[in-house]
């Protein structure tokens, strides 16, 4: 750092300010003068610039001829422009200890920083196992808003492995320089550039990704509602930050942590509340496939099957169930799209008929969500065939099958236990997959009509190879 | 067991407490451990606010007066008897090394001197 900032200014760059990783320099000229970062050791992360200790290390200081920059918590510094004068720190072994000390805090911070938003979202994941966390990461996925979290918390737990792992390497330096009697320093110039390039690159990334996964695509499909919702953020947002800088040299209080969560609080009420304020109306379901409504019903994969007997079955049935209740949902992101369909009849669970469409370019993507599909708990495979070039993978799925203690209540009322089983097919070509799921119906229901039926549909999907 | 705190001292530690037999301020040590050592250490402003914070929490020194943030201090009993006993040992050593490295009767024969009358190479009454 003290490198950096000496190089600047003898290109006529002076430093005047720094904030983390982003300093402002003023235009001056060019001048050989030597700086120096000090790291106070008793200074907490929380305090403010402008602390009594600071202030007073300031003072000793410039009267031994230094000149006093910027100071942010416990990093002081200072530059002088006589190259012979006396280091600010002399004792290598204070030296070690002070930054040791901050260091170590500060590594600790950022790895607890990272794995707490980890942990907020993915908390479930300790109920539901590894089941639900394929889960959580593929709503993720499947949202541009979504993989911008993702990107947050991956960078969150990197700087955090990150900082542990440059702490212990650097405490091993520092004593080893220590036992050579040589100086002990903060860090090499060429890691300190790398990190710098490499913060200021993820902020760049992140800016990048924010405009095309939210902002572009919400212009797009003039989503007047998100883009109310993202202008109250902002505001919010940067009304928070600007006053949070303003109490930077104070340091942290209590209340301004309150007045930020209830800033928060109030913008989250604004936003779930838009539509009445600003009579504003979320933008309509649509697919992204036909544009008429859902992919594929049941009574396009039902009707017509026939039993032992050749008669038809589910045909009316299936049309009924389909109009009665049904939903339609629809995902959109820049990785992974889906499309999503249930059905509820009335008296059995709601997961009688289900499919969902997934695209994406990225084969690592697909190959993601096949595997979260296929590998679930109590799927048993029920073979694998083509029809053509579409690849289907049959599955059966009896946990619907009732415990012993079930039927043995059953039975006592006098009831048959019923066996159910849930047929899944998945199929795969290209850049899509089409899992179906339905409640197996008996005899007189072939599943190879039922996958014939989904395939056929599958072919007509642009790109299908 | 635990090293104590200021079991022995470093040569900046040394020096300061030396220097704060009077009265000082802070810039003004930097100036007189420079001389005391005859320009050979040198305390930068930073180890030398750490020192002082260290040496008061310890009751090695005092503090006597302040005029806005300059504070002048002065060395404590305890701090003396800390400077005494380092001076001692120094002498030990310096003794030893005298008889063994030296193997010069003369050299022995002054650090002995110096060990009898307890005086410091600057004149120092201790």
């Amino acid at each position: 750092m003290e490198c950096f900032f000496e190089k600047m200014a003898a290109r006529g760059w002076m430093l005047r300010d720094a904030r983390g990783s982003f300093w402002g320099f003023e235009r001056q000229t060019p001048k050989d003068v030597k700086f120096s970062v000090a790291i106070l050791k008793d200074v907490s992360m929380w305090e403010g610039s402008e602390n009594e200790e600071s202030r007073n290390f300031q003072f000793y200081c410039e009267s031994a001829g230094w000149h006093f920059v910027c100071a942010e918590k416990c990093r002081q510094i200072l530059w002088s422009d006589n190259r012979d004068i006396v280091p600010i720190e002399t004792d290598e072994e204070m030296k070690m200890e002070a930054v040791k000390t901050q260091y170590r805090k500060q590594a600790a911070f950022t790895m607890f920083v990272g794995v707490l938003w980890t942990l907020i979202y993915f908390w479930p994941v300790l109920a539901g196992g590894a089941e639900l966390g394929g889960y959580l990461m593929k709503s993720l996925l499947e949202s541009n808003a979504g993989i911008l979290v993702l990107f947050c918390i991956l960078y969150l737990l990197l700087g955090g492995l990150a900082g542990i792992v440059s702490y212990l390497v650097w405490c091993q330096m520092a004593k080893r320089n220590l036992s050579r009697k040589m100086p002990v320093l903060y860090r090499p110039y060429s890691v300190f550039m790398v990190k710098d390039i490499a913060e200021k690159v993820f902020c760049l990334l992140l800016v990048v990704l924010f405009y095309i996964t939210v902002v572009r695509v919400t212009v797009q499909e003039r989503d007047w509602r998100t883009l109310t919702n993202l202008l109250v953020f902002f505001i919010v947002f940067w009304g928070v930050s600007l006053f949070s800088q303003s109490r930077r040299k104070k340091g942290f209080r209590w209340r301004y942590l309150a007045a930020g969560m209830a800033a928060v609080m109030i913008m989250m009420f604004g936003m779930y509340k838009i539509d009445t304020i600003f009579d504003m109306e979320s933008s309509g379901e649509d697919t992204w496939m036909t544009g008429n409504g859902p992919f594929l019903k049941c009574s396009e994969l039902f009707a017509g099957n026939k039993n032992a007997e050749g008669e038809e079955t589910e045909k009316k049935e299936a049309e009924d169930r389909e109009e009665g209740r049904s939903v339609h949902t629809r995902n959109a992101s820049i990785l992974l799209e889906s499309e999503s369909y249930n059905t509820f009849p009335s008296e059995i669970c709601r997961e009688d008929f289900s499919y969902t469409l997934y695209k994406s370019r990225y084969k690592a993507v697909l190959n993601y969500i096949r595997k979260l599909s296929e590998n679930r708990p109590g799927y048993e495979e029920d073979g694998d065939y083509w029809d053509g070039s579409i690849y289907i993978r049959r599955y059966s799925d009896q946990r619907g099958i009732p415990t012993e203690q079930e039927t043995a209540d059953g039975a006592a009322a006098g009831d048959v236990p019923a066996e159910v089983i849930y047929r899944i097919s998945v199929l795969r070509n290209g850049p899509y997959i089409l899992v179906i799921r339905y409640k197996d119906q008996g005899p007189g229901l072939s599943k190879e009509i039922v996958d014939s039926r989904a395939a056929d549909k599958m072919k007509r999907l642009p790109g299908i190879l | 067991m635990p090293r104590e705190q200021f079991q022995s001292l470093t040569e900046p530690m040394y020096y300061i407490l030396m220097s704060l037999q009077d009265e000082c301020c802070g810039v003004d040590i930097m100036e007189k451990v420079r001389g005391l050592s005859g320009g050979r250490v040198q305390v930068g402003p930073g180890t030398l606010y750490a020192l002082l914070a260290k040496f008061q929490e310890g009751d090695m020194i005092e503090e006597t007066r302040q005029e806005g943030r300059k504070k002048w201090y002065r060395i404590t009993e305890k701090g003396n008897d800390s400077l005494k006993k380092e001076y001692r040992r120094i002498l030990a050593m310096a003794r030893d090394g005298a008889a063994g490295l030296e193997g010069d009767r003369d050299a022995v024969l002054e650090m002995e001197k110096l060990w009898d009358f307890g005086r410091s190479g600057n004149g120092v009454l201790l």
